[in-house]
């Protein structure tokens, strides 16, 4: 698997072939030397800072915007001046390209974390209990899979989002959530096949603890830096995902969102009539957060697992 | 590790070249002139801006055909020139009301493409194909007795009072198929609706070319070097030996193809091509705002079933409260022009009566709007919103087709100016097919919306407004009355209009008058502004365009039903650039 | 193995009838009414000619009968290779449309998508094993791949189509051209296929080298890397295996990202006014062209499942573990 197309998730950031971590003896000292190590990985840094920069933006940002985002009143199609707060020009109808962009900063975080975490959620039950329990229940769980893997999903959205007749931010994210987990659960199940024939899992298994407590008490935990990993993934392919979806006319109704302020743009020839500023900033809000966000993950890769530091 | 870079660097430079190659060859290639390479660019007109979504065929009357069919390809009886608002005899050189009988009297010495004379017999061909019932004209002909063709005159008779207006507007909208291709294909209702055949026969100025002719992207015609209408004197012939109209996808490609010139004429709605005029960089049908002729009234429709929309006063005090500058200037910069408070096109000018304007239109006040309905009895409530005369909440919901912006910007506009006047409105976003299906069940409680397209007679905006009955069952309305307005009276007026024969100009200037009045008193729509005929054009290859300081004043449009008003005589008057 | 392909075939097939039921299924539990808009566009002065014209097109497309009536005959005219009339283009067949709209599409993918697979993969391997390499033109990896499809689109179309002049601005081919197969048309194809084409093969290039080159990584780290080092192999041939273990996620990855690189390809033709599936499904679920949406998603839904097919085939044929542990057990 790799990271092609934005919508199928690249799971081969994290590796397939070998489980990530040790399961720990000394946790204490395995903490500290996991920190000592993420702090020198300049993926890591770099990654966390950028995305951190910009959460923070977004966090922030609405505030400092000096216009509501749909407000009307500014002259049309300025360029960025730093007169009455118009820092990033106006669009074409005189509304404030900031306002808009910083909301629609904050819109990216909300879908991809709602997004990303109902997949992940989704991907994780899914993708244990195959694992654990293999035999039939794998067949069934593995077909459902299939099937949700082969419906051509971004098709499948399109349909539903233009069935909604009221969009929210939080119905988007809900069904990117429920049709981008396929590639997490079958990575996920993966994985704990190759854990489940672990000499610790045996034991508790002897022990008499339950499958639900083994999966969530021993399976997990171990598994604890991959998940995060794999969150980190699909909170990037959300973003995109609902981008595009924003950019086809799909978008949440009543605000506005970086995918949308690209469509208007292009709906209102921004392109030909050389109104960069309304343009260009959110795809390259996408393009820093997303990347920053994968970057972030191969380092955090690097950082647990210890074959890979050399280089 | 040398060869690696090596190889990386070979790689790219082929990928490079061939890249270079395609282009200037492509580039090349796309500009040759002769004529084996494909259609001389100098000879053609390249259109766009009418054909959304693919091409189905060249049905002429069912919607999806290519553009062109009319206008182009087939011909009306007569035509009908908005700016001057005279008809124009064309196929027929006369075609009126001589007592209760229609006389059409077809004029000599016009042709089919394939040379064979038109005459009285291929006229009432295809006046009897309304007898099916998809045909558009069906209603008018279930009041036909007798279509008689006789030499060069064909003669209708009516089983009762004629539809005068109707009638006389079908003259320039009903086109002439040949029927010798088309009787044996034409069979029943169904087939009506499917005739397309491959090489269509028409009179027009030019030719379906089959072998130009691409589904998903363009439409070909070549030139008919015998049209009649050349060889008769009666039009010039027109110098573009081609026209390809091309299949539009998207509003800012088009604008892209017409500032590189691969486009000569687009009637895409284009925002922003005002400064492009100004710059010079493309022509409009007017040098100044606003820009483009008008095509149709955009207008809020309240559903007047609804409470507080079925009092008159409250939708006059909610009209009052629009700002429709603001729209005009910021939404649309100055693109379109704002509604006359009957709501008539500039066209019908000579129907307007401006002593009933003055005494019952309206303009944008809010302090008025206020004291209107302050005055009516309507009182605020905590919020500073007006309230039912019944106490309960006013909240209107107010849409527009999700993903039109300039409607989005307009209806945003509207519902801050209403705030401003203390009338609760509340933006509601639906697709364009739940809008519609709910504006036509009545599941709504305004609209933004525009409908009937300039024509040769108020009427048909009239007919829009009052028609009755109201089918509450089945598709609900499809086509007109969607503020569902119960009018007795005016509807009465509005038939007898169409049964008030055109020489009784007295009549009919009263009937329009008592109509308009009523719009203006009862205001069952609310008018705001005229949309554009957008046109915008460029003269890298053409010249001769229509505009207001000339004799070519035409309706530079080539979408349906425009072609044969004066959009033909755009193309018949352009010269190539020298 | 028999036991092995039967299997997949089996889950394929279950697969095959439930996406084609959810694919009936969404377009017609859709409100509104497709007919209505079709009705809508004939300039009609009298409602009762309205009426007519409705309830004849409701007849011409089955839609007046009951819903499990209309999912058997859809089934039934799947076998006839059928895939019914579209509404909005109306008289015009589906597979019409799709045959006519595949060929720009299926231009834009295959090449994109191989050439970005193998470009990108040998350029991961590249950057895995050289340093500076890895730290001045991978990053741009990254960037790539999380850049949304259109956006580059746009920013292509906007350099090279609108300030440059280089490109054009969009379509298929100069609107001059005559259709034939001439060096002048077919040039004149390549030109415009060019952006659209890069738009997507950048996108996906980037995906493509990040990976190989991670996995390059964690291959060259492995035991038998670090054996094969010990024993004095050469850096080539510890390399060259450690290559041929990572392409084999690639080659599952490459199925895997198929229905997603069609959605790009969606918005690309947008931007570029391209007339592929893209851009005819977009219209059909604006329009709620229920027959065009129908036949497109199976269109989709087949080549999925055919390219998992194919690429199951060919991770067996490639990897020697899978065809001993099919020995083992029932895989």
């Amino acid at each position: 698997m790799s990271t092609s197309g934005k919508l199928a998730e690249p799971p081969d950031l994290v590796s397939e072939l070998e489980p990530p971590v040790e399961p720990d003896a000394k946790h204490m000292s395995g903490f500290r030397e996991t920190l000592h190590f993420a702090l020198r990985n300049r993926k890591l840094v770099f990654g966390l800072s950028v995305t951190l920069t910009m959460l923070l933006f977004a966090i922030v940002g609405p505030f400092l915007a000096q216009h509501g985002p749909l407000d009307y009143g500014g002259v049309l199609s300025s360029a960025p001046t730093t007169k009455d707060g118009y820092w990033f020009g106006t669009t074409m109808q005189g509304q404030d390209v900031f306002a808009q962009f910083v909301t629609g900063l904050r819109l990216l975080f909300i879908v991809g974390a709602l997004g990303g975490g109902i997949a992940a959620g989704i991907g994780m039950v899914v993708g244990f209990t195959a694992g654990y329990r293999g035999g039939v229940v794998d067949d069934i769980l593995n077909m459902i899979t299939n099937v949700v893997l082969v419906i051509p999903t971004f098709a499948l959205l399109l349909v539903i989002a233009a069935y909604l007749q009221v969009r929210g931010i939080l119905t988007e994210a809900v069904f990117i959530g429920l049709t981008s987990w396929p590639w997490a659960a079958r990575a996920l199940r993966a994985q704990t096949f190759s854990l489940v024939s672990r000499d610790f899992v045996d034991m508790a298994r002897m022990s008499g603890r339950s499958s639900r407590q083994i999966i969530f008490k021993e399976i997990a935990p171990n598994m604890s830096s991959y998940l995060f990993m794999m969150f980190i993934l699909l909170f990037g392919g959300a973003v995109l995902i609902a981008a595009t979806l924003d950019f086809i006319g799909l978008g949440p109704s009543g605000t506005i969102s970086l995918g949308m302020m690209m469509q208007l743009s292009v709906q209102n020839a921004a392109l030909q009539l050389g109104l960069w500023w309304w343009f260009v900033p959110p795809g390259l809000a996408i393009m820093a957060v997303v990347g920053s966000l994968y970057v972030m993950n191969v380092g955090l890769d690097e950082v647990f697992n210890p074959k890979l530091r050399e280089l | 590790m040398k060869r690696i870079w090596r190889r990386t660097a070979v790689g790219l430079g082929v990928i490079a070249l061939v890249a270079t190659v395609f282009a200037t060859a492509g580039g090349a290639g796309a500009q040759r002139k002769s004529p084996l390479a494909g259609y001389p660019r100098n000879q053609t007109l390249i259109t766009s801006g009418s054909q959304w979504g693919n091409i189905t065929g060249t049905n002429p009357w069912v919607g999806g055909a290519a553009t062109g069919t009319v206008g182009l390809l087939y011909e009306t009886l007569l035509r009908f020139d908005p700016i001057k608002g005279q008809y124009i005899p064309w196929l027929a050189s006369n075609a009126s009301f001589v007592g209760n009988k229609y006389v059409i009297n077809v004029r000599p010495g016009v042709k089919w493409s394939n040379g064979q004379a038109f005459g009285a017999a291929d006229v009432a061909f295809n006046l009897n194909l309304a007898r099916f019932n998809t045909n558009p004209w069906n209603n008018l002909y279930l009041n036909v007795q007798r279509i008689v063709p006789k030499g060069n005159t064909v003669t209708v008779t009516f089983k009762s009072t004629p539809n005068y207006v109707q009638w006389q507007n079908m003259m320039y909208n009903m086109p002439m198929v040949n029927p010798a291709q088309a009787r044996p294909a034409i069979t029943d209702a169904a087939k009506l609706t499917t005739y397309s055949p491959a090489n269509p026969i028409g009179t027009g100025p030019y030719t379906f070319d089959t072998a130009g002719f691409d589904p998903t992207t363009r439409v070909v015609y070549d030139k008919n070097p015998n049209w009649w209408a050349a060889k008769l004197g009666v039009s010039p012939s027109p110098k573009p030996k081609y026209i390809i109209d091309l299949v539009n996808t998207s509003n800012t490609n088009s604008l892209s193809a017409v500032l590189a010139g691969v486009e000569d004429l687009n009637n895409n709605y284009l925002p922003g091509v005002q400064s492009l005029v100004n710059s010079g960089k493309v022509l409009t049908y007017y040098k100044k705002a606003p820009y483009m002729l008008s095509a149709n009234t955009a207008w809020l429709e309240p559903n007047t079933t609804h409470q507080p929309l079925n009092d008159p006063v409250f939708r006059k005090a909610l009209a009052t409260a629009i700002n429709v500058n603001q729209i005009v200037t910021q939404d649309y910069g100055n693109l379109v022009l704002p509604a006359s408070p009957s709501g008539l096109l500039p066209t019908w000018s000579k129907y307007i009566d401006t002593s009933a304007v003055k005494k019952y239109g309206f303009s944008y006040s809010t302090a008025k709007a206020v004291a209107m309905l302050t005055a009516a009895g309507y009182k605020k409530d905590s919020s500073g919103y007006f309230m039912n005369k019944d106490g309960t909440k006013i909240n209107l919901d107010l849409s527009v087709p999700q993903g039109w912006s300039d409607w989005e910007a307009a209806r945003d506009m509207i519902i801050s100016s209403a705030k401003a006047a203390g009338i609760q409105i509340t933006a509601k976003v639906k697709d364009y097919n739940t809008w519609r299906d709910d504006r036509n069940t009545g599941n709504y409680d305004l609209v933004v919306d525009n409908n009937y397209q300039i024509s040769d007679n108020p009427w048909t905006y009239w007919n829009g407004i009052y028609h009755l009955p109201i089918l509450t069952t089945g598709t609900g309305q499809t086509n007109f009355n969607f503020g569902r307005y119960e009018n007795q009276t005016a509807w009465a007026l509005v038939q007898k209009l169409d049964a008030t024969p055109p020489q009784n100009t007295a009549a009919i200037k009263e009937i329009n008058s008592k109509l308009e009045t009523i719009l203006m008193q009862q205001l069952p729509i609310i008018p705001l502004w005229y949309n554009g005929q957008w046109a915008q054009f460029v003269s890298k290859y053409w010249t001769n365009w229509p505009s207001s300081t000339s004799a070519r004043q035409y309706t530079p449009v080539m979408w349906n039903g425009y072609l044969q008003m004066t959009g033909i005589d755009v193309i018949t008057h352009l010269a190539p650039k020298a | 193995m028999r036991g092995y392909f039967l299997r997949k075939l089996g889950i394929y097939a279950v697969t095959f009838v439930v996406a084609v039921t959810v694919d009936w299924a969404i377009p017609h539990l859709m409100p509104g009414n497709p007919v209505l808009t079709l009705v809508g566009r004939i300039q009609v002065q009298d409602p009762r000619v309205a009426q007519n014209l409705y309830h004849h097109y409701m007849r011409a497309f089955n839609l007046d009968l009951p819903l499990w009536k209309q999912y058997w005959y859809f089934w039934v005219s799947l076998f006839h290779g059928d895939l019914g009339t579209s509404i909005l283009q109306f008289p015009t067949p589906v597979t019409t449309i799709i045959l006519h709209a595949l060929p720009y599409t299926l231009g834009l993918l295959i090449p994109a998508t191989l050439l970005s697979w193998y470009a990108g993969n040998k350029f991961g391997a590249l950057a895995a094993r050289r340093k500076t390499l890895d730290n001045t033109l991978l990053p741009f990896g990254y960037a790539l791949t999380a850049t949304p499809y259109m956006w580059l689109a746009i920013l292509l179309s906007w350099v090279f189509a609108v300030v440059w002049h280089v490109f054009p601005v969009g379509f298929a081919y100069d609107p001059t051209a005559t259709r034939e197969w001439s060096w002048a048309f077919v040039s004149s194809l390549a030109y415009h296929w060019f952006l659209p084409f890069l738009s997507l093969f950048l996108v996906a290039f980037g995906g493509w080298a990040i990976g190989m080159r991670n996995l390059i990584i964690y291959e060259l780290e492995a035991d038998y890397a670090h054996y094969l080092e010990a024993l004095g192999a050469p850096q080539r041939l510890i390399r060259k295996y450690a290559f041929r273990n990572a392409l084999l996620p690639q080659i599952t990855g490459l199925a895997l990202t198929l229905g997603a690189v069609i959605a790009g390809a969606l918005v690309t033709e947008i931007v570029f006014s391209y007339p592929g599936l893209g851009y005819q499904i977009y219209r059909a679920i604006t329009n709620e062209d229920y027959f065009v949406i129908q036949g497109i998603f199976l269109f989709i839904i087949i080549g999925v499942l055919i390219a998992n097919f194919v690429v199951d085939i060919v991770y067996i044929i490639v990897d020697p573990r899978t065809r001993i542990g099919m020995q083992g057990s029932g895989s």
